[in-house]
């Protein structure tokens, strides 16, 4: 008995020792350079439509949101973070369109596209969201429209270019659709101010209230303001 | 006859809450409670959608794996310790056994469905997570009896829990599988032999992605539609699977 007690505990003294080796093997390969060297992931492709439809056909709404906040996530990587700048924005926007198709109701995928990725440091980029925002607009108006109007302020304060900013600005002011208010109607009139347009906005504001289109009462009074300062402008500069 | 199917029933539910089952709901909420938590920093704009819809997903498909383990786990210990044995040679019929067993998993369904409704009402109407906890008690109760068929047949751990999960898998996918195989390349002579078995073989599975949708939770518009389409789906898929496992049942020898 005594024996067999003995040799028990040289065999417990072994286990103990083999993993206490174990241990040190671990640690030192969790400070090994190849165990630390963080590989950076690029965008996937999207799948394709019925591998996508495969994917979501379980729960739609729950793979929906999901695969937003994975995409959502995806500059945060191994411990750090990456920048908007060398994410493919081909393949992000092609994300963005798949994701948006999944959920009707749902602004996600338009805010990240207005509001995150048109942030970035790169004008191509920022072009490319815009472009896609304004095609989501395109397809669905009274959906998308603030999405439009955000992309517009990008396109006047962030990318300087006043002429993409009218072309959204003069989507959205003509839309028909009496769900998009005004004051998004509006910015057009604030786009053509800083091209220096003084005449088309006295002709475009004397049209909306002839034809009695607004009739708010604190509208028309921002309008005529509007008007003054235009008036002022067009006079300083001798028109 | 109901008295043997109450005490059969009523016995599975106590093993359930011996073998700390609730415990476990317990945890698959705390973690839900967590990872809604976690949503809630992390979603730029509706928080509450993606809140809803994640934690529903979380808990749906952890407590079908949940459901189908204990289920599977369960039948094996009676099979160990020959007391299903027992069961069968006292004068109580097989089928009032197996329908006993059944009741007292939906029994324990319906518990698990109950405590997610009262998780439910923070974030959706009364209304709408009331018919997702009612869908998703029947999805569960579904889930039990298959795995309870499969356990009953194949007397093999291992085997009725990779066929439960995989026929889970299916039921949710099967309409997908069925649409892809209808694109306008699939009009080959093998392709419509392999879309006639792939029908077949969706006719003998309930569709569970009529089922406890996350998307009745957000959106709080659920048609009558959707709630007849589960009801009858479930009426007559958990008819039909009773009847398949008392009559395999009968044929036993055990």
């Amino acid at each position: 008995m005594l024996k067999k007690g003995h040799h028990f505990k040289i065999q417990q003294a072994w286990i103990l020792l083999i993993m206490f080796a174990c241990f040190i093997t671990i640690m030192l390969w969790r400070e090994s350079t190849i165990y630390q060297r963080p590989k950076l992931l690029t965008l996937p492709d999207v799948p394709s439509e019925s591998a996508m439809k495969l994917i979501t056909a379980s729960d739609q709404s729950f793979a929906y949101r999901m695969f937003l906040l994975w995409l959502q996530q995806f500059d945060v990587q191994a411990g750090q973070y990456i920048s908007y700048r060398s994410l493919d924005y081909e393949k992000l926007i092609n994300w963005l369109q798949a994701l948006n198709k999944l959920e009707s109701t749902s602004q996600y995928p338009l805010l990240l596209a207005a509001r995150v990725y048109s942030r970035v440091e790169d004008q191509n980029k920022i072009r490319l969201m815009l472009k896609y925002v304004y095609n989501e607009y395109k397809a669905n108006p009274v959906k998308n429209w603030r999405w439009l109007a955000e992309a517009t302020i990008t396109a006047q304060h962030k990318l300087k270019d006043l002429p993409l900013a009218l072309k959204y600005a003069t989507a959205l002011a003509e839309e028909k659709s009496t769900s998009i208010p005004h004051w998004a109607k509006d910015i057009r009139l604030i786009v053509l101010e800083n091209l220096g347009e003084f005449e088309q906005i006295k002709l475009l504001v004397g049209g909306l209230v002839a034809n009695k289109t607004i009739t708010d009462p604190n509208e028309i009074r921002f309008l005529d303001v509007l008007m003054k300062r235009v008036e002022e402008k067009a006079r300083q500069n001798g028109e | 006859m109901f008295s043997s199917i109450l005490t059969i029933s009523r016995f599975s539910l106590i093993e359930a809450i011996r073998g700390k089952i609730i415990w476990i709901i317990a945890a698959l909420m705390i973690m839900a409670m967590m990872l809604s938590l976690f949503v809630s920093q992390a979603a730029l704009t509706e928080t509450r959608e993606s809140q809803v819809a994640l934690m529903a997903g979380f808990l749906r498909i952890s407590s079908i794996l949940v459901m189908i383990f204990f289920v599977v786990s369960s039948i094996a210990r009676d099979f160990q310790d020959k007391s299903i044995e027992l069961l069968f040679a006292v004068s109580i019929p097989r089928y009032q056994v197996f329908i006993g067993k059944f009741f007292g998993f939906s029994l324990l369904s319906f518990l698990i469905s109950g405590f997610y409704f009262f998780i439910f009402l923070f974030f959706s109407e009364a209304e709408a997570a009331f018919i997702w906890s009612v869908s998703f008690w029947f999805e569960l109760s579904l889930m039990a009896l298959l795995s309870l068929i499969f356990i009953l047949s194949l007397e093999n751990v291992a085997l009725s829990l990779m066929i439960s999960l995989g026929i889970y898998v299916l039921m949710r996918l099967m309409p997908a599988i069925q649409s892809m195989g209808e694109g306008p390349m699939q009009d080959g002579l093998f392709n419509q032999f392999i879309n006639s078995m792939i029908d077949i073989i969706a006719l003998f599975l309930p569709r569970l992605d009529l089922f406890s949708q996350s998307s009745w939770l957000i959106v709080n518009e659920i048609s009558g539609i959707d709630i007849i389409s589960f009801l009858i789906e479930f009426m007559l898929y958990v008819t039909f699977f009773i009847l398949v496992g008392v009559f395999d049942l009968k044929r036993k020898s055990i």
